[in-house]
């Protein structure tokens, strides 16, 4: 462990680039930033609350900084980030002035985030109730005009029954959480599966940016029991032949835990709502799916009524007047026209507000990027 | 101490994953033996089944082994699923495979009915029981109702029931009291059913107006559920089904699960009416009462465009053995089967009617009205109020008379054709 980090010892041998620790006290991320990586903003959650870190220590712990066995790189490219980005500001109705196209790719920038798998021999004896579907004939029956016909049909039906086994094998990439907001990740933008990585050479480019694990490879361990009881069902299951599986326990006992550290691309940036607060937005550096806070703007909104409300004033006027001058429509009736349109044109400018408004508060609450402080809440 | 894996018990099966082993509970196998021969250890004689105590008696020594130790499974025994593949086995039939017994006491040879499942050797009567292999497990029987009616019940039975009628043949007592009457197992099919009907019909309503009466039509429906517990069908095509159905009648309470032991020293039979057409049967039956039921839900009499939707679910069923003790005769060149339930004793059978007996009643009847009609015309009786009076008693007779004859003759036809 360093005991400082300054700009003698800032190389990590590892990771062959010169890397610097920072932590974000909004998201509790802890990160390593490559020297061309700006530290005004959390690359993670993209607050401006990023300090330094002058010794390899968070919260009393020591950093996990061993480089990774793999990666894999990020496969969106511009035009793709272009035209993602476009449909995220077009799915904001009102969307703030900062929230532009161009300004969202300026500011974008690639986060590794880890992730644990594990390669685990296991030893366990394991008992369930299988379920075997099986079909049984039925008979649907119809009287009319004095005959009978009958229609046949089947059911499909589960028979359960006990079975027990051993498990005497190395179960392989186990899924294990890195960070402890995984699940919320994958949750908002995808899972990440192991098939599009590489290894890890040891040069990483330090114009990116490194999320490190929170969780290390001891305290994921519970966490990787968990997939490996499911997977272990599914297993049994199969060996089974069965189409279903309750009631699954099993003695395992692990050996020869193999431990792997991926890291998985994310493209970060964020916006200005009318209240000056940064808004976050992720996409999934394979997949491409993006995910983001979404704030319509009331004074965009406001602004925009005015307008409507000039507009239908005015067509309405010039409607009157040329109704009137020509005398061709009776005035009761040009009386009747005229008050039509000015509640449709009122309910229609009242609608402009109650839609901005109650997109904002339809917005599903997501604790992804830490507490939403500052904000003002709708 | 480590538990041994897997426990006692437990057989391992094919495992679709190297590396995962796969056990499943062992089905108890019973020793199939294809034939089961029943010897007395005491003089080597043949044992048969005992009505009266339900143990195995030998036929010569009289050595007595206790009755089987069964547990009565009742109506709780055991039901199956109409499962594809079981419908598909049935289908199959018990095959040709086995054609030929080879008696273990004699050495002589027998050809057998595909479906013959117990049966004397025909050269020197020893007992065997044949277990020819089902197509599937479940399509072997499983339960059956013990014998309980002894040979001696038999022939007071049939005794009372050739005296019951003044119109049978006096000859005819002495014939049947030396038929001999044989005990046999008959295949049956037992099944239950959960049935939903909907149904739907016009019911008309008559109102009388100024202009006269008129029906007035208005649809309703409504539903109708009902559950067959243990329907029978019958699986053998060799009884008559006309007297069959007197005589159906089980009280399926004293079902036992199957041993060879019962059948010993008696006839029986596998079934030759499959699975799927004795379903269809007892359906067919099912049909008639759901819709009779629903027919009576109406509000009125007068119903037209009835309809009805009909569903089955949870449909089951077993496959059992039930006694009959059966005799057939023949009389004047006719043969009459007599069957007696092994189990309640009802007794059914086509007797021959002495028709001279039956003419000769019925002129007893008609005679005394046609002969106070006839008297009453006599010119000796020359007055208007005997005239009346006769041929109004002498009508009266005679309908009354005409009447008794008929249900002589009725009675007399009930005889051939219960």
């Amino acid at each position: 462990m360093r005991e400082s980090i300054d700009s003698k010892n800032s190389f990590y041998a590892g990771w062959q680039a010169e890397l610097k620790p920072y932590s974000c006290s909004s998201c509790q991320g802890v990160f390593l930033l490559g020297k061309g990586v700006s530290s005004g903003h959390c690359p993670f959650c993209s607050q401006p609350d990023l300090s330094e870190l002058g010794l390899e220590i968070f919260e009393g712990q020591k950093l996990y900084t061993n480089p990774p066995e793999g990666w894999a790189k990020a496969q969106i490219g511009k035009k793709d980030l272009y035209w993602r980005m476009g449909e995220f500001v077009r799915s904001i109705p009102f969307p703030p002035e900062d929230c532009q196209v161009d300004k969202l790719i300026d500011r974008m920038q690639l986060l590794y985030l880890p992730g644990w798998w594990v390669d685990v021999d296991i030893d366990a004896q394991w008992n369930a109730e299988m379920g075997f579907e099986y079909e049984v004939v039925s008979h649907k029956e119809k009287f009319k005009h004095s005959n009978w016909t009958t229609e046949e049909h089947r059911r499909t039906l589960t028979r359960w029954e006990e079975r027990i086994g051993t498990i005497k094998t190395t179960f392989h990439n186990t899924a294990a959480n890195a960070l402890e907001k995984w699940e919320e990740i994958e949750n908002a933008i995808g899972s990440f599966e192991r098939a599009n990585e590489e290894a890890f050479e040891g040069i990483f480019d330090e114009g990116l940016s490194v999320q490190i694990p929170q969780i290390v490879p001891k305290q994921a361990w519970p966490n990787a029991e968990v997939q490996l009881y499911d997977i272990a069902l599914q297993s049994c299951q199969e060996a089974a032949e069965a189409e279903h599986s309750r009631l699954f326990h099993w003695k395992a006992s692990f050996t020869n835990q193999n431990w792997t550290q991926v890291l998985y691309p994310v493209f970060t940036t964020y916006y200005l709502d009318e209240e000056g607060n940064r808004q976050p937005v992720m996409i999934h550096g394979l997949t491409g799916k993006i995910y983001g806070r979404k704030k319509a703007s009331l004074t965009k909104a406001k602004k925009y009524q005015i307008k409507m409300a000039a507009i239908i004033l005015g067509l309405l006027t010039a409607i009157g007047l040329i109704a009137g001058l020509g005398k061709h429509v009776p005035f009761s009736m040009l009386l009747q026209f005229l008050a039509l349109g000015a509640v449709g044109g009122i309910i229609y400018i009242v609608s402009i507000m109650h839609r901005a408004k109650s997109f904002n508060r339809d917005q599903p609450f997501e604790d992804l990027w830490g507490s939403r402080k500052n904000e003002v809440k709708y | 101490m480590q538990t041994p894996f897997p426990p006692p018990g437990y057989e391992e099966i094919p495992s679709k994953i190297p590396g995962i082993t796969v056990f499943k509970k062992q089905e108890v196998l019973k020793e199939h033996k294809e034939v089961v021969a029943f010897k007395c250890p005491n003089c080597g004689a043949d044992k048969a089944y005992s009505a009266e105590n339900g143990g195995l008696t030998c036929t010569h020594c009289n050595y007595f082994e206790a009755p089987i130790q069964s547990e009565v499974s009742g109506k709780q025994s055991e039901e199956f699923e109409f499962t594809v593949e079981t419908l598909e086995r049935a289908a199959q039939g018990w095959g040709t495979e086995r054609k030929e017994m080879v008696c273990n006491n004699c050495g002589g040879h027998t050809v057998l009915a595909p479906e013959s499942m117990a049966q004397s050797c025909p050269f020197c009567h020893s007992n065997n029981v044949i277990q020819q292999k089902a197509p599937q497990d479940v399509l072997r029987p499983r339960f059956l109702i013990p014998l309980k009616v002894t040979e001696a019940m038999v022939k007071a039975d049939v005794d009372v029931w050739l005296g019951d009628s003044s119109l049978l043949p006096d000859d005819l007592k002495q014939l049947v009291n030396e038929l001999k009457f044989v005990p046999m197992f008959i295949p049956f099919w037992t099944f239950d059913a959960h049935a939903d009907a909907a149904w739907e019909a016009e019911v008309g309503r008559t109102v009388t107006t100024d202009e006269g009466t008129e029906t007035h039509w208005s649809w309703e429906s409504g539903r109708v559920n009902h559950f067959f517990d243990d329907l029978l069908a019958i699986g053998s095509k060799q009884l008559d089904e006309r007297l069959l159905k007197h005589v159906k009648w089980f009280n399926l309470e004293e079902l036992v699960p199957y041993q060879p032991s019962y059948l010993a020293g008696m006839h029986a039979q596998a079934y030759e009416i499959p699975l799927q057409s004795a379903w269809q049967q007892a359906r067919n039956g099912m049909r008639k009462i759901m819709r009779d039921r629903c027919y009576k839900e109406p509000s009125g009499r007068q119903i037209r465009n009835f309809c009805m939707n009909l569903d089955f679910h949870d449909e089951s069923w077993r496959y059992i053995l039930v006694p009959y003790w059966l005799g057939t005769y023949t009389y004047e060149g006719k043969s009459y089967q007599v069957i007696i339930n092994g189990q309640n004793r009802k007794i059914v059978g086509k007797r021959p009617a002495n028709w001279k007996k039956v003419h000769r009643r019925a002129l007893t009847f008609i005679l005394p009205g046609l002969l106070i009609s006839l008297v009453s015309l006599l010119p000796i009786f020359n007055h208007p109020d005997v005239l009346k009076i006769g041929t109004i008693v002498g009508i009266g007779a005679f309908i009354i008379g005409g009447i008794a004859a008929a249900f002589t003759y009725q009675k007399a036809s009930k005889l051939e054709r219960p």
